[in-house]
C-alpha cells in the first residue's frame, strides 16, 4: 500500500514537473521495406479482405495503396482469389464469401512484379465473450466508458464499435467509434505506465457491437509489439524501440493473421431502478 | 549449497614517472570483473524498475579491460593542477534484451537476454583548483562508446545509449565569509542517442514505426546551470554538531532538455496536451512530440552532521 502511494506521488510529481510539446523531426527514409500487409482472416462467413500499402516516410501522410498485385489465400482444400476493390486503393477482396476454419493452415501469397511475399497462419478456438465491462463517466452518470477489464482464458483482441447515431450527444462531430482492447498473458513496464489515451464516452441508448478475436501465441506477440510501439510508447517508462515482428517473407511488414471470432451486440440502458442494463440486440 | 561458481582474477598494473616537480606521467592497465548485471529494458531516465541480476550458469561475469595514459601538470605559482588522460576500454559479457522482451514478472527472464560486447575510448581534460576561497574545476571529455550484439542492429556495432561525444563541466565555489558559500555548475553534453524511425506503415489505423538502425539519432544537446547558496549555522567550524542550510536552484535558465521523442500522439481538443488516439475510425493527425522534465526546480535543504 505504502509502495503504491509512493509510486503514485512520484508519478504525480513527474507529471507536474514535466511537459510535452510538438517538435519537428526530419525522417531519414529507408525504403528497404517493400510493402505493408494487413490481413485478418476470420471464421465469419464473408468476403475476406487483404490490404496492401506502401510504407510512408512522413508522419500523418496517407499510405499509397498497391494496385497491381495478385493475391491468393489457400488452404488444404481450395484456393481463394482476391481482386482489387475499385473503391479503396490497396484493398483486395475475395471473389467469394468464405470462413476460415479451425485445424486448417492458411497460406497467403502476394505476387507483385518479380517479388513474391508469403505467409502462413492458423486459428485457435475462441471462448464466449462474457459481459462487456462498462463503467460510468466521472463527469455525469448519463455517460459511460468501456472499462479496459476484458477477461479471456485465451489471448484475445476485442473490437468494440459504439454507435450513438440518432441520440442527442456530441463528441467531436462523430456518431460512432471503433476501439480495440487486448488480453495478453504478459504485462509490460510501459503498459503499466502507458501515456494518456483518448477517453471515449458514450450516452445511455448507445449500441455496442463487440467482437472477440482469439489470438495464437505469435499473433498475440505481434499485437503486443504493436501496442508497445504505438499505445504504450511516449510515457515515462518506455522500452527500447524495435521493429514489429512479421510472419510475411521478403522484406514486407505487417501480419497475416487468422482468428475465430465471436460477436455480441448490446444496447446500453438504465432499468427503472437506475441499474445499468445491457440488452442484447440482433 | 553452492548454486553457481565462477572464478576470475583482476590484475592491475600502474606505472608512474615523475619527470620533475611539476610534471608526471602515469600508465595504467586494469582488468575489472563484476558479478552483477543491470537488467532493464526501459529507455526511461528513472531507474525504479531496474533489476540487478547476479551471474548464473547462463550469465557470465562482466569483464572490462581498461588501458589509460595520463599526464599531470602542477602550476608553480597558483594551486592549480591540469591533467590529461587518454583511455581505451573493452567490455565483454554485456547484456541486452531480445526485441520486445518480456521483462516484467517473467520467471524465465534469462531466456530474454542476449550477450555481446562493447568498447569505448576518449580523452579527458581537467583543470582544477583545490584550495583558497575560490575552488573549482573545468572538465572536458571527448569520448565514444559502442555496443555490438549479434541479434541487434543486424549484428553491426551501434552507439551505446550513454554515448556522449562531448561532455563539459564547469564548477566553481566561493566562500563569501566563514559561514556563507556560493557555488554553481554548468553542464553541457551531446544529446543522448535514440532510435528514430525511418518509415511508418498502417495497420488497423495504427501508425507503426519502422526502424533501420539502433540509436541512429540524437536528442538535442543537454545543458543546464545549477546554483547553490549555503549557510553554516554554527559559528565555530570545529563544533561537534554541525548544522547547515542550503538553498539551490536546479536548471536556472529553464532549459527544456527532452528525454524522449514520440510518434504516436494527437493534440487533445481545446487543450495544449497530447494523448494517444483510441478511435480506429479517426482521421486526426499524429504529431511528433518531445517530453522533458524538471525545468526550474528550487530546493531548500537542512544538513545535520556529527563530527
Amino acid at each position: 500500500m505504502k509502495l503504491k502511494l509512493f509510486s503514485l506521488i512520484i508519478l504525480v510529481l513527474f507529471v507536474i514537473a514535466s511537459c510535452e510539446q510538438v517538435t519537428t523531426v526530419e525522417i531519414d527514409p529507408d525504403n528497404t521495406k517493400k510493402i505493408a500487409v494487413e490481413c485478418l482472416l476470420t471464421s465469419e462467413y464473408k468476403f475476406q479482405t487483404v490490404k496492401i500499402t506502401r510504407p510512408f516516410y512522413e508522419i500523418g501522410q496517407l499510405p499509397e495503396g498497391v494496385l497491381d498485385a495478385q493475391v491468393i489465400i489457400s488452404d488444404s482444400r481450395k484456393k481463394y482469389i482476391f481482386a482489387p476493390d475499385s473503391d479503396s486503393s490497396g484493398l483486395y477482396v475475395s471473389e467469394i464469401r468464405f470462413a476460415a476454419i479451425l485445424k486448417e493452415e492458411y497460406n497467403l501469397q502476394i505476387i507483385l512484379g518479380k517479388d513474391t511475399f508469403a505467409a502462413q497462419s492458423s486459428l485457435i478456438a475462441v471462448t464466449p465473450i462474457g459481459p462487456v465491462p462498462l463503467k460510468p463517466s466521472w463527469r455525469t452518470d448519463s455517460l459511460f466508458m468501456i472499462d479496459n477489464a476484458f477477461v479471456s482464458s485465451e489471448e484475445a483482441m476485442w473490437e468494440v464499435v459504439i454507435d450513438w447515431s440518432g441520440l442527442d450527444f456530441e463528441n467531436d462531430g462523430r456518431d460512432s467509434v471503433k476501439l480495440y482492447y487486448y488480453t495478453f498473458n504478459t504485462i509490460d513496464v510501459n503498459q503499466v505506465f502507458a501515456p494518456n489515451k483518448e477517453i471515449i464516452e458514450f450516452p445511455i441508448g448507445a449500441k455496442l457491437r463487440v467482437k472477440k478475436y482469439a489470438l495464437t501465441s505469435d499473433h498475440a506477440k505481434y499485437y503486443r509489439a504493436v501496442l508497445s510501439e504505438v499505445e504504450w510508447s511516449g510515457g515515462f517508462f518506455d522500452v527500447s524501440p524495435a521493429n514489429i515482428p512479421t510472419n510475411i517473407s521478403n522484406d514486407a511488414v505487417g501480419y497475416f493473421g487468422a482468428c475465430t471470432v465471436t460477436e455480441d451486440s448490446i444496447l446500453v440502458q438504465y432499468s427503472s431502478d437506475k441499474e445499468l442494463v445491457r440488452t442484447k440486440i440482433r | 549449497m553452492v548454486y553457481n561458481k565462477q572464478f576470475d582474477f583482476e590484475p592491475r598494473i600502474s606505472l608512474s614517472l615523475i619527470i620533475n616537480e611539476n610534471n608526471s606521467i602515469k600508465a595504467n592497465y586494469a582488468k575489472h570483473t563484476q558479478a552483477l548485471h543491470l537488467v532493464t529494458n526501459s529507455e526511461s531516465p528513472f531507474t525504479s524498475l531496474d533489476v540487478w541480476m547476479p551471474i548464473s550458469p547462463n550469465i557470465k561475469h562482466q569483464v572490462a579491460h581498461q588501458y589509460s595514459l595520463s599526464h599531470f601538470y602542477t602550476f608553480r605559482k597558483v594551486p592549480v593542477t591540469f591533467s590529461t588522460e587518454v583511455f581505451y576500454k573493452t567490455l565483454s559479457n554485456q547484456i541486452d534484451y531480445e526485441e520486445h522482451a518480456n521483462m516484467l514478472l517473467n520467471p524465465n527472464i534469462e531466456g530474454e537476454l542476449i550477450f555481446g560486447k562493447g568498447w569505448s575510448y576518449g580523452l579527458e581534460l581537467l583543470l582544477r583548483k583545490n584550495s583558497g576561497n575560490f575552488e573549482g574545476w573545468i572538465g572536458y571529455t571527448l569520448a565514444k562508446a559502442y555496443r555490438q550484439f549479434k541479434e541487434i542492429n543486424k549484428g553491426e556495432p551501434f552507439s551505446a545509449s550513454f554515448d556522449r561525444l562531448h561532455d563539459f563541466v564547469l564548477y566553481g565555489s566561493y566562500n563569501l565569509s566563514k559561514r556563507w558559500k556560493i557555488s554553481g555548475s554548468w553542464l553541457y553534453a551531446t544529446g543522448a542517442t535514440y532510435t528514430e524511425p525511418t518509415g511508418f506503415f498502417k495497420y488497423q489505423n495504427y501508425t507503426i514505426p519502422i526502424y533501420s538502425e539502433k540509436n541512429n539519432e540524437r536528442l538535442p544537446d543537454y545543458h543546464r546551470l545549477d546554483l547553490m547558496l549555503s549557510f553554516r549555522i554554527n559559528k565555530r567550524n570545529e563544533a561537534m554538531y554541525k548544522h547547515q542550510i542550503t538553498v539551490s536552484v536546479f536548471n536556472v535558465y529553464a532549459r527544456e532538455n527532452p528525454f524522449n521523442i514520440t510518434y504516436n500522439k494527437v493534440k487533445k481538443t481545446n487543450t495544449d496536451e497530447y494523448e494517444v488516439p483510441s478511435d480506429a475510425f479517426s482521421k486526426r493527425d499524429i504529431v511528433h512530440t518531445e517530453l522533458y522534465l524538471l525545468k526550474v526546480v528550487p530546493s531548500l535543504s537542512y544538513i545535520f552532521k556529527v563530527n
